[in-house]
């Protein structure tokens, strides 16, 4: 399982947790973003520069899910927030510093991870063709 | 020279970010010249508590940005806490030369709608689509407004104008503007928050013929202090035409742009104040936010929505609507959502139904 380290894009995407829940607009391309609990469990882990190893590990400690789930759901979020840019993979590793928790700490059910994209602002932001003034000059265009 | 540089440069087709430098260099010197042969006519207006005085040197411009403030103008001498300065070229005959002939200089380079990195206390924009120059000079509290010609300045525009430099100048001063709708009754207001078409205005105007009061029905502001309160900017309203004749006879000849919807495929759009200035209020204390949901039934109902839900609704449009927002208005929004109850507002068929529903959720309490 990989070590690497991911961070925010922060010159991209702003974000915004309420009731466990979050909202991450792009603000490049328009696209927005509500992230369920667990998948904000994720995005708040990036925050602090963290490792789908690491991550996993919070998710064993605090949640009823086993190794495997735990890990292909983390992977499969980063996959995602990574092909909309929304997060950078740094380059370099990290060694993991979550431990297994000891036994006899109450853990929550586990939702698997999901979020869901909203595209109904893009159109706005990605039109953009060119042209020309018109003969009476600037501002009239053609 | 023509009144403008007739030289044929390439205009990138979207909004431009315009430098401090541009206004120095071009802008000041233009307006200098502007004021030393026209007198304007000079406006004063409450807004959300603010003293904000409009200078208009165009009659035209006068005409068109002046009604959707009617019910928030005043007569005072107080000294203003925004000055905004208002004028075309065509009419005024004065010269104004673009911002990207000076490309590197006078523009940012990169998308406006990106974090705002407010170096100099000023901000600048040229809007596309609307053509519309807006400036803010916030140490020397001035704006400046400018279009080419006054005659092609948007219906759009008129029915919420200077959206651009109000932002800017409310954000400053923990006033929010934002898209969406605001109706009141009982001392009390709820904030309707959706994307466009999704029953807004039409629930606002229907909540109006209801007997119930209207701070707006697109662009709205909302102040965050102990009391977190709405407040009317612009007393327009915008419909679809067929919605209006559909749902609204009363206003159809009141439609301010008739002329202009075939043209420019535009809303209607309906001034107010002169029809029904006792239900336009300034402000009033936010109860609730509603997000309206078309529904196929008969009654309208109001159901709880999740916080999330309720960010979903408001602020992406309002992030992208209003150009050069600081990010941190998501969080100060958030601030608003987290202490003000959500509700879903599933309109059914009969409009009348859904303004009683929403004038008894604001009697009862809830």
């Amino acid at each position: 399982m990989s070590n690497k380290v991911y961070k925010i894009n922060d010159s991209k995407a702003i974000s915004e947790t309420i009731d466990g829940e979050t909202i991450i607009i792009n603000l490049e391309t328009g696209f927005y973003y509500s992230v369920n609990k667990t998948a904000t469990v994720i995005w708040n882990e990036i925050k602090n520069s963290n490792s789908i190893k690491n991550i996993s590990q919070i998710f064993l400690n605090h949640f009823e899910v086993d190794i495997n789930t735990a890990e292909k759901s983390v992977s499969e979020i980063i996959g995602l927030f990574l092909k909309d840019d929304l997060i950078l993979e740094l380059d370099s590793d990290i060694f993991p510093n979550i431990r297994e928790q000891q036994t006899g700490i109450m853990k929550e059910i586990f939702i698997i991870p999901r979020i869901e994209k909203y595209d109904d602002m893009a159109g706005a932001l990605l039109a953009d063709p060119i042209h020309d003034v018109n003969e009476d000059g600037w501002p009239n265009l053609k | 020279m023509g009144i403008n540089n007739p030289a044929s440069h390439i205009v990138i087709n979207k909004h431009l970010r315009i430098t401090k430098k541009y206004f120095d260099e071009i802008v000041l010197p233009a307006f200098n010249d502007l004021t030393s042969s026209i007198s304007p006519v000079r406006k004063i207006y409450d807004i959300a508590g603010k003293t904000i005085c409009m200078n208009f040197y165009s009659e035209k411009l006068l005409e068109k940005m002046s009604k959707a403030f009617a019910h928030i103008e005043k007569d005072s001498a107080d000294t203003p806490d925004l000055t905004i300065y208002i004028w075309d070229s065509v009419s005024t005959k004065t010269h104004l030369a673009s911002p990207w002939l000076n490309q590197e200089e006078y523009t940012y380079p990169g998308e406006v709608n990106a974090k705002t990195i407010n170096l100099d206390s000023f901000l600048g924009i040229y809007l596309n689509g609307e053509e519309t120059l807006n400036l803010y000079d916030e140490k020397n509290n001035t704006a400046y407004f400018w279009i080419y010609n006054a005659d092609n300045l948007l219906y759009r525009v008129s029915a919420s104008p200077l959206r651009s430099i109000l932002n800017w100048f409310l954000s400053k001063e923990g006033v929010h503007l934002m898209h969406g709708a605001v109706i009141g009754f009982n001392g009390k207001s709820i904030l309707l928050t959706a994307k466009g078409c999704s029953g807004k205005s039409t629930t606002a105007l229907s909540c109006l013929f209801s007997g119930m009061d209207y701070l707006g029905d697109d662009y709205v502001a909302i102040k965050y202090s102990d009391v977190i309160t709405t407040h009317c900017i612009f007393s327009s309203a915008k419909l679809s035409p067929q919605s209006l004749y559909g749902s609204f006879p009363a206003l159809q000849d009141k439609i301010w742009n008739e002329n202009g919807m075939e043209k420019e495929n535009e809303k209607a759009i309906v001034f107010l104040m002169e029809l029904y200035h006792r239900q336009i209020i300034r402000q009033a204390p936010l109860q609730a936010i509603m997000i309206p949901v078309i529904k196929n039934v008969e009654k309208t109902n109001i159901v709880q929505a999740s916080k999330i839900q309720t960010m979903l609704s408001m602020i992406p449009y309002t992030l992208f609507q209003l150009s050069l927002t600081k990010s941190d208005k998501m969080a100060e929004l958030k601030s608003i959502v987290e202490r003000t109850p959500c509700y879903f507002l599933e309109l059914g068929y009969d409009l009348n139904g859904a303004a009683e529903t929403i004038k008894s959720f604001l009697t009862n309490g809830q």
